[in-house]
């Protein structure tokens, strides 16, 4: 009988807050003695309905206590709070607004940053099957070094790019597997629709299963076998707007590449932007299998992304752990291993390499949180310190209501309504700012997306909690400060207490960090932007004909014509580009001891004059020579890091030694300099550079020499539609190519310049107010020094003294923190910038010139006016 | 007081009260009502009313012991009181004349 059940606990509790509470314990014992007793003959469900039923009865005048019986002390104190700290707002309007400017403020940074934070942790899971979907990594081991299955520790070995057998196999080995979904590197085709053509470079191959393991919604078309025909394909809602404008898409026929009909099988809606990745247009995988089946049989043939979904209910251990009942023959030349990786990983944490997407940076996201919880964390300080400093303005009304009998709760709650009050404010400021500048902030961080898609109760009730604690305890720490004077040794307070100089101290260390970290950040970037790439990257105009035959078939002939225009310096075609995607092919090139070794190299397949054309500097031997027919397939040009790949330090030394790749047999015929044809994250890795096919190339580099772009783009494209009036003219600047690739560096640099300013801003506020309240104090002393003959300057001097000391040591504090975070964050860069000493040094000559600036504005406000006035201010 | 008047609810109630003598507290003398009237009463209807009738000085009431069914609370008991009687006699007295006061025709036909 102890134990009484949830609901006559709930309910008695309930009665307690309302009941009279003359009526009370005979009431309570009524209730519980009724539930007990219809207990003994009927299920709890009719007890507890008997219960409850009763108790809403007994909610009437006569058994709840009327209003007049609350405590009238109690009610009068709310009011009185509210009322006083609104006053203590108007009273101080300086002080009150750089409270409350400050919280908006760090307010706006918080909710900003959390904002996106979420946004990048909802990748993806809007899937249905979210926590049952894995894909495949891949790993080939081209030095055989390990002959079992490659460690599962380091995914870095891994790619999820890889062959396409592996998926059939998965579902036939394992019950376990639901559907297995499999699609192939992104292609770029032309589109023909009646007249209108269009490039499109997000397409893939792709199973109908592929839609049935993620939760895209297909508008038109049959789930169950969309994607099942050959020549059949499903447009994005987008794309088939674009297409076919308000018309009627599906069961339409487009033409793919000049040269095979497709049907439009299907609508789908746009992918959501939060999707590890992306497409436009998805070919039916059976297409590619009827062209090249092939493809499908071979396991060194890498083309394919493997996904697949387990069964509700099943997991992936047992799986894993019967790996060796796929039945995967052994592969010549290269030892293959595979394992599995949930799709949660797939955004943030993949270290997978080629990935089908973009993927997200985990350790840019910490960056941003840290950075917006520290401006939280300095904005409450400002709070507190001032809160604190104003102890002595406020001990006049503290000591008045200790005396009328205020107890310690009283005077705590007191201030966590004065603070609530000022939260309030700076969160309605927050958040209207917030609505207002949106679009801004889309902008200013480079993302778009629709906020109220991730907002979800869940996390709005975090963020309101954790700001409730920050509020609570930013309440508590003033007002217990204020509750350990005593009442009757009140006495003025002249200068601040420990507690304000240690939150000053951080607050200043907060900002050094951040001023220091905009620095270096600054300085990696632009040394990534400015640095020489090692190739002419100047005024080259990039056209993509996307391996159309006919182009490739007349090359010399286009490439003739527009060198013929006056402005064209020089021309080169090649499949790839620094920058962009190349594939890789297995190479085997004859050691110093003579023996063929073999290795995957970066390949580059380029025409003859592609080497010139990028101003590439041959270290050794020569380049491809047209007067040389069997260069084509007998001469191959590698880059330093290939030779040295091989066992060669002296490029000179591997020029004549055979190779074999794709096909080729013959000699080595010239090493050039290495050069960054990928983004600075990466090393330069040992690449070949091979002479054609024609049939490979796909680009058209024009290196432009004028100083009109416009009037030269548009003589160019009227040389395209003339040679290539069956393409539509798609042109790029390389070096914008490759800025894009630091997009992610110029938004990091952003944000934390931006919270650099901000913490800075949040950091002299703080000290304005402190300074503020304490020279108001000091107002006396000031006149009297003045009356003794002190100048302004002296005073300056006096008044900055200590706060110079406090700020230097803050910022000593910072430098090796600040030292420690961003060793770390260059680290991810294979050519990164070392920490210059000036960073630190910009840094506190920013933080001591405001501080000083601040200090001597205010003590000259107060040190000007006449000390007669405030003598006289203080007698009356 | 002379004046003192009392509803029909608070005549079953002061009956019932009488009638349970020493057992008469909140759930019992609910249980009593809804026995012989077949309504369902309401613990916080009776309370208010018990209350009101203890103002009125027709019951007394005192706390008894505490029991573990009522989960350590202690019941209210009520007994009448003098005046309690004396009004529900009056009530009867007055009744009974009134009864017989009635024709006998009217009853037979309805």
């Amino acid at each position: 009988m102890s134990s009484q059940p949830f609901l006559l606990r709930i309910l008695l509790k309930i009665l307690n807050l309302l009941c009279d509470p003359h009526l009370l314990e005979d009431l309570e014992g009524d209730l519980t003695e009724l539930y007990f007793l219809k207990r003994q003959n009927h299920p709890s469900l009719i007890a507890n309905w008997v219960l409850f039923s009763e108790f809403l009865r007994m909610l009437r005048p006569g058994i709840i206590r009327t209003p007049q019986k609350v405590s009238l002390v109690k009610s009068s104190l709310h009011y009185q709070n509210i009322k006083a700290s609104i006053r203590g707002i108007k009273k101080a309007p300086l002080i009150s607004s750089i409270n409350i400017g400050g919280l908006a403020l760090a307010f706006i940074s918080f909710f900003l940053i959390s904002i996106y934070v979420l946004h990048e942790f909802s990748y993806d899971q809007y899937h249905a099957a979210y926590n049952r979907i894995y894909r495949v990594l891949h790993h080939y081991d081209y030095e055989k070094k390990q002959p079992s299955r490659a460690s599962k520790s380091n995914l870095k070995d891994f790619q999820v790019w890889g062959n396409a057998p592996i998926g059939p196999a998965l579902k036939e080995s394992f019950s376990e597997v639901e559907f297995v979904g499999q699609f192939t590197g992104r292609h770029s085709y032309l589109f023909s629709v009646g007249e209108a053509r269009y490039q499109e470079s997000m397409v893939h191959f792709a199973n109908t299963d592929l839609l049935r393991i993620f939760s895209w919604k297909l508008l038109e078309g049959t789930q169950q076998h969309v994607l099942d025909e050959p020549n059949t394909l499903v447009l994005t809602e987008d794309i088939a707007k674009k297409f076919f404008g308000s018309k009627k898409a599906i069961g339409k026929t487009i033409l793919v590449d000049n040269k095979t009909p497709y049907k439009v099988a299907g609508i789908l809606e746009n992918i959501p932007e939060n999707s590890h990745f992306t497409f436009d247009i998805l070919l039916s995988m059976s297409s590619l299998r009827s062209e090249r089946p092939q493809f499908f049989e071979s396991w060194n043939y890498v083309d394919f992304y493997t996904y697949f979904s387990l069964a509700p209910g099943k997991s992936i251990a047992p799986i894993e752990a019967r790996l060796s009942d796929l039945n995967i023959p052994d592969l010549k030349n290269v030892s293959y291993s595979l394992t599995f990786e949930p799709l949660s990983q797939a955004y943030l944490y993949s270290d997978a390499k080629r990935q089908p997407g973009d993927t997200g940076q985990l350790k840019k996201l910490l960056v941003f949180l840290t950075a917006g919880l520290l401006i939280l964390l300095v904005a409450f300080i400002n709070f507190v310190n001032i809160r604190i400093g104003q102890t002595s303005q406020r001990l006049d009304e503290l000591k008045l209501r200790k005396y009328l009998g205020a107890q310690r709760n009283d005077i705590i709650s007191h201030f966590i309504t004065d603070t609530f009050i000022h939260s309030i404010l700076a969160i309605t400021i927050a958040i209207l700012f917030i609505i207002v500048s949106w679009p801004y902030f889309e902008n200013f961080v480079q993302i778009d997306f629709v906020p109220t898609s991730i907002l979800n109760s869940k996390h709005v009730l975090l963020a309101f909690s954790f700001l409730l604690t920050m509020v609570l305890a930013s309440a508590l720490v003033p007002a217990l400060k204020l509750l350990s004077f005593n009442k009757v040794r009140f006495q003025n307070r002249k200068s601040t207490g420990f507690t304000s100089r240690a939150l000053l101290l951080f607050q200043f260390t907060v900002g050094a960090i951040l001023i220091s970290s905009t620095w270096v950040i600054s300085d990696q970037l632009k040394y990534l932007i400015t640095r020489d790439p090692g190739y002419a990257s100047d005024q080259m105009l990039v056209l993509d004909f996307a391996d159309d035959i006919q182009v490739q078939k007349n090359i010399e002939n286009i490439k003739r014509a527009f060198l013929s225009h006056p402005h064209v310096r020089s021309i080169c075609s090649s499949r790839t580009l620094p920058g962009n995607f190349f594939p890789k092919a297995d190479t085997y090139i004859e050691a110093e001891t003579g023996e063929m070794q073999v290795a995957a190299l970066d390949l580059f397949q380029i025409d003859h004059d592609f080497i010139d054309h990028f101003e590439l500097e041959l270290v050794s031997g020569r380049n491809y020579d047209k007067d040389r027919p069997k260069d084509l397939s007998e001469s191959l040009v590698i880059n330093e890091a290939a030779a040295r790949q091989f066992g060669y330090n002296d490029a000179d030394k591997i020029i004549g030694k055979r190779f074999e790749q794709w096909g080729k047999k013959g000699e080595i015929v010239g090493v050039v300099k290495d050069f960054s044809y990928q983004s600075y994250h990466h090393k330069i890795n040992p690449m070949t550079l091979t002479l054609g096919p024609t049939s490979s190339f796909s680009y058209l580099v024009l290196q432009l020499e004028t100083y009109d772009l416009q009037s030269t783009l548009t003589s160019v494209r009227h040389i395209w539609e003339r040679h290539i009036p069956q393409r539509p003219f798609l042109f790029q600047f390389l070096d914008h190519e490759v800025q894009k690739s630091y997009a992610s560096e110029v938004q990091v640099r952003r944000v934390v310049e931006v919270f650099a300013v901000i913490a800075t801003i949040l950091a002299i506020l703080g000290l304005f107010g402190i300074c503020m309240i304490l020279l108001v104090s000091q107002q006396k002393e000031i006149a009297i020094r003045k009356v003794l003959g002190a100048r302004i300057t002296s005073l300056i001097a006096q008044f900055s003294k200590k706060y110079i000391m406090l700020i230097l040591s803050g910022i000593l504090i910072s430098v090796p923190i600040t030292q420690l975070i961003l060793e770390q964050w260059l680290d991810q860069y294979a050519y990164r910038v070392s920490i210059q000493w000036s960073s630190y040094l910009w840094s506190t000559i920013i933080i001591l010139t405001l501080t000083i600036l601040t200090i001597t504005s205010l003590v000259a406000r107060y040190g000007i006016s006449n000390p007669a006035d405030i003598f006289n201010r203080e007698t009356r | 007081m002379k004046s003192q008047q009392i509803g029909s609810f608070e005549e079953v109630v002061l009956l019932t009260v009488a009638g349970l003598s020493d057992d008469a507290y909140g759930l019992s003398i609910k249980l009593s009502i809804e026995e012989h009237s077949g309504k369902n009463i309401s613990i916080g209807a009776l309370r208010t009313t018990l209350g009101r009738l203890e103002k009125k000085g027709f019951l007394t009431s005192e706390l008894g012991e505490a029991t573990s069914i009522r989960g350590g609370k202690r019941k209210r008991f009520y007994t009448i009181s003098q005046a309690g009687k004396d009004m529900l006699v009056e009530t009867m007295a007055l009744r009974k004349q009134l009864w017989n006061n009635l024709p006998d025709t009217i009853l037979n036909t309805s």
